[in-house]
C-alpha cells in the first residue's frame, strides 16, 4: 500500500490549507446558529403573513394613521431614513419588499373627493406587492364610499367607521393533519454552505494529489517500479475515496455538533444522505 | 530588459497550472454552480395565481354576489385565483394533498379551511375579509342613508386603484447579482496568488529563482515591476474571461456602464495582486502558510461582502459600516453593485478611491519591506 500511504502523507502535509475551509465553515455555522432563533411550533391558529414595508408619510393625519394601523395587521414596518440610496439598498437586499410614500396634502384632497394616488416602489410582480396593494386599495375604496355617501364626514368619524368594518374577518380553520411546522431555514442554510466548503476541500485535496502524481519525473519513476499500474491506480482511487469520505464525515460531525441543540428528524437524515452523494459527485468533479 | 523579463515571466505564469486553476478555473466553476443554484432564487417571490376551491353546496348557489366576485377575480387576465368549484370531500382531498392552498365554505360568516399559515393562505383570507368588510360598509351606509342604494348598486364591482407603481432609476432589485459581484471580487483577490509568487521570486532567501534574479545585472525594482506587469496582464485577462463568461453564457446583468465595469475589474485585479504581494512580504513564513493566510483573509472578506449570504453585506453596512469600508472585497463588490443599481456614480467613486488607497497602502508597505535588502549568505 505504498501509493495509498503516500497519498495520505500528501494530504497530511496540506492539512493546514484544507482546514481553513473547514474552519471558515465552522465559523459561519456558529454565527448563523447564534443569529437565527429556531421557531418550532405546532400549527393550530392561523397567522396572516407579514411583509416588511417602509411607510413614508409626508403628513400626519388621523386618516393616514388609520391606514397605517390597518396595514400593521399584514406588514412589519421597517424604519428607514427617507434617503434614496438607503431605500434602494433596503429593497435590493429585501430588508423591505414594499416602499409606500404618502404625499403631503393627500388626506385633504381625498376628503374633498379629488382623484388621488399613492406612490409605491416594490419588488416587481411579487406576492407582497399584490398582498399589500389589496389591503391599501380596500381601505381607500371603503373610505371613498363613506366620503361620497356622507356629506361633511370628519376624518375621525371616517376612521371610526372603517375600524368597525375592517374588524370583520373570515373564519379560518387550520387542518394541520398532525404536521408540525418547523423552521428549517437554519439547517437549510448550514447544509447549503456545507456543500460549498465540501466542494472546495475535495477539489483542493484531490487536485494536490493528482498534480503530484502527474509530475513527469514521478510518473516515469512509478512506471519503472515493480508495482503494476493497475495496482497503483487502484490504491490511488482508494486513497481519493478515503479522503472524500473522511472530509465528508468530519464536516458532517461538525455540522451535527453545531446543530446538536435542535431535534434530529428525517429531514436531517435526507440532508446527510444528499451531502453524502454530493461528496462523491464533488470527487468526480475534482 | 523590461520586455525580456516581461515575456519570459508571462511564459512561466501561463505554465503554472496550479495558479491558473485557482485564479481562473475555480472562479469559472463557482460561477457555473452559482448559476445552477441561484438562478431560481427569486422565483418563489413571484406572484402566481393561488389555487383554491369552493365547496359547491346550497349556500354557494344562493350567494350570487360572492359567487360573481370570486368568479371575476378568477377569470380576469391577471387572475388572483385558480378556482375550482367542487364537493366538500374533493376539496378535503385536494387540501390534504397540497393541491390547493385552501377551500372556502360559503356560510355565515364565510369560512376558509387551510392546512398552514402562509402568504397564499393570507391572500385568500384577505380577499374574503375585503368582501365581508365591504358588505359591512354597504350595510352601514344603507342603514344611515338609504338614498345611496342606487349609487351603491351601480358602483358595485367598480373598485379604484389608488396605488401606482414606480421604480428607482437603474437596475432591477435582483439580489442574486450580488453573489456574482462578490465572486468577481473574490476572483480578483485570488489574483493575490500571482502577487505572492512575485514576492517569493524576488526575495533571494525564499526561492532559488529569486537568488538567481538578484545576482542578475538588473535593478531589483525593474525586475519586480516587469514581472508584476506580466502577472497583472495574466490576472486581468483571466478576469475578462470570467466577466465574459458571466455576461454572455450565464446572462448575469452588470448594467450598461461597460467602460466602468472594465476599469473596476482592472482596479480590482491590481488590488488583488498588491494584496497578495503585501501578505507575502509581511508574513515571513513558508509558501503554504502564506497561501493559507491569503485564502483565509479572502474567504472571510468574501463572506462579509455577501458571497455566501447576500443579506450579510447589507446587515454589516447598516450596523457596522466601518467594517464595510475596511473590507476591500466589499468595496469591490459594492462598486459593481453601484454600477448595476444606481443611476449616479457618487458612491461608486468613493468606493474606487478607497480601493486605490488600499492599493497604495499595500504597495508602499511591500516596497519598504523589500527595498535595499542584501543577503550576507544564502
Amino acid at each position: 500500500m505504498q501509493v495509498f500511504k503516500l497519498c495520505i502523507q500528501i494530504i497530511k502535509k496540506n492539512l493546514p490549507v484544507l482546514s481553513i475551509y473547514v474552519f471558515v465553515f465552522l465559523m459561519v455555522s456558529l454565527i448563523v446558529s447564534a443569529s437565527i432563533t429556531k421557531e418550532q411550533q405546532k400549527i393550530s391558529t392561523f397567522n396572516s403573513s407579514k411583509s416588511n414595508i417602509a411607510f413614508i408619510s409626508e403628513e400626519d393625519t388621523p386618516f393616514i394613521n388609520g391606514l397605517k394601523d390597518e396595514l400593521g395587521n399584514i406588514a412589519n414596518f421597517v424604519d428607514l431614513p427617507d434617503i434614496k440610496e438607503e431605500l434602494q439598498d433596503a429593497l435590493f437586499f429585501r430588508s423591505v419588499s414594499y416602499i409606500l410614500r404618502i404625499p403631503e396634502g393627500f388626506t385633504e384632497r381625498f376628503m374633498n373627493g379629488d382623484d388621488v394616488t399613492i406612490e409605491k416602489i416594490a419588488v416587481p410582480d411579487s406576492f407582497s406587492n399584490t398582498y399589500i396593494d389589496m389591503c391599501i386599495d380596500n381601505y381607500l375604496n371603503m373610505a371613498k364610499l363613506y366620503v361620497t355617501s356622507f356629506d361633511n364626514i370628519t376624518q375621525d368619524e371616517l376612521v371610526g367607521y372603517l375600524k368597525k368594518d375592517l374588524s370583520k374577518n373570515a373564519l379560518v380553520e387550520v387542518k394541520t393533519n398532525g404536521e408540525t411546522s418547523e423552521n428549517h431555514s437554519y439547517i437549510n442554510y448550514i447544509f447549503n454552505y456545507f456543500s460549498y466548503s465540501l466542494l472546495s476541500v475535495i477539489i483542493l485535496g484531490m487536485s494536490t494529489l493528482i498534480l503530484v502524481f502527474n509530475n513527469r519525473d514521478l510518473k516515469m519513476r512509478n512506471g519503472c517500479s515493480p508495482m503494476s499500474s493497475a495496482k497503483i491506480n487502484l490504491q490511488f482511487v482508494l486513497a481519493n475515496l478515503t479522503f472524500t469520505f473522511s472530509s465528508w464525515a468530519i464536516m458532517i460531525l461538525l455540522c451535527l455538533a453545531v446543530n446538536f441543540k435542535n431535534s434530529f428528524n428525517m429531514n436531517i437524515v435526507y440532508f446527510i444522505l444528499n451531502s453524502f452523494i454530493f461528496a462523491f459527485c464533488s470527487a468526480s468533479i475534482s | 530588459m523590461f520586455t525580456h523579463i516581461f515575456f519570459n515571466r508571462l511564459k512561466c505564469l501561463l505554465r503554472d497550472k496550479m495558479t491558473i486553476f485557482w485564479t481562473m478555473v475555480f472562479p469559472l466553476l463557482l460561477a457555473t454552480f452559482y448559476q445552477l443554484a441561484f438562478s431560481n432564487l427569486t422565483a418563489n417571490e413571484k406572484f402566481q395565481p393561488v389555487n383554491i376551491a369552493v365547496v359547491d353546496d346550497e349556500n354557494w348557489d344562493k350567494n350570487e354576489n360572492f359567487r360573481q366576485v370570486l368568479k371575476d377575480v378568477s377569470t380576469a387576465e391577471d387572475n388572483l385565483f385558480n378556482l375550482q368549484v367542487i364537493s366538500y370531500d374533493e376539496a378535503e382531498k385536494l387540501l390534504q394533498n397540497n393541491k390547493i392552498s385552501g377551500y372556502i365554505i360559503v356560510d355565515e360568516p364565510i369560512k376558509l379551511v387551510v392546512s398552514k399559515s402562509d402568504i397564499n393562505q393570507s391572500i385568500v383570507k384577505s380577499f374574503i375579509d375585503i368582501y365581508m368588510q365591504n358588505y359591512s360598509a354597504f350595510d352601514r351606509i344603507l342603514s344611515e342613508n338609504p338614498a345611496m342604494l342606487k349609487q351603491l348598486t351601480n358602483n358595485t364591482g367598480k373598485r379604484q386603484t389608488f396605488v401606482y407603481e414606480t421604480a428607482f432609476p437603474g437596475g432591477k432589485p435582483n439580489f442574486v447579482v450580488n453573489y456574482f459581484y462578490s465572486l468577481i471580487a473574490m476572483a480578483c483577490f485570488y489574483g493575490g496568488f500571482l502577487g505572492m509568487r512575485e514576492i517569493n521570486e524576488i526575495q533571494a532567501n525564499i526561492s532559488s529563482v529569486a537568488a538567481r534574479v538578484n545576482v542578475a545585472p538588473v535593478h531589483k525594482m525593474k525586475a519586480f515591476l516587469s514581472s508584476s506587469a506580466a502577472s497583472l496582464l495574466v490576472q486581468y485577462c483571466e478576469m475578462l474571461i470570467l466577466l465574459s463568461y458571466m455576461t454572455f453564457i450565464l446572462g448575469v446583468s452588470f448594467g450598461n456602464k461597460f467602460g466602468y465595469i472594465l476599469i473596476t475589474t482592472l482596479i480590482g485585479s491590481i488590488a488583488g495582486l498588491s494584496f497578495g504581494a503585501f501578505i507575502s512580504a509581511l508574513a515571513k513564513k513558508t509558501e503554504g502558510v502564506k497561501s493559507a493566510i491569503l485564502i483565509l483573509t479572502t474567504m472571510v472578506c468574501s463572506f462579509l461582502s455577501g458571497m455566501m449570504q447576500q443579506s450579510i453585506k447589507y446587515s454589516i453596512s447598516r450596523n457596522v459600516p466601518f467594517l464595510s469600508w475596511i473590507n476591500p472585497l466589499n468595496l469591490l463588490t459594492d462598486s459593481f453593485y453601484c454600477l448595476y443599481y444606481y443611476d449616479t456614480l457618487s458612491r461608486y467613486a468613493i468606493n474606487i478611491v478607497v480601493i486605490i488607497a488600499f492599493i497604495l497602502i499595500f504597495s508602499t508597505t511591500t516596497y519598504f519591506i523589500l527595498r535595499r535588502r542584501k543577503y550576507a549568505s544564502l
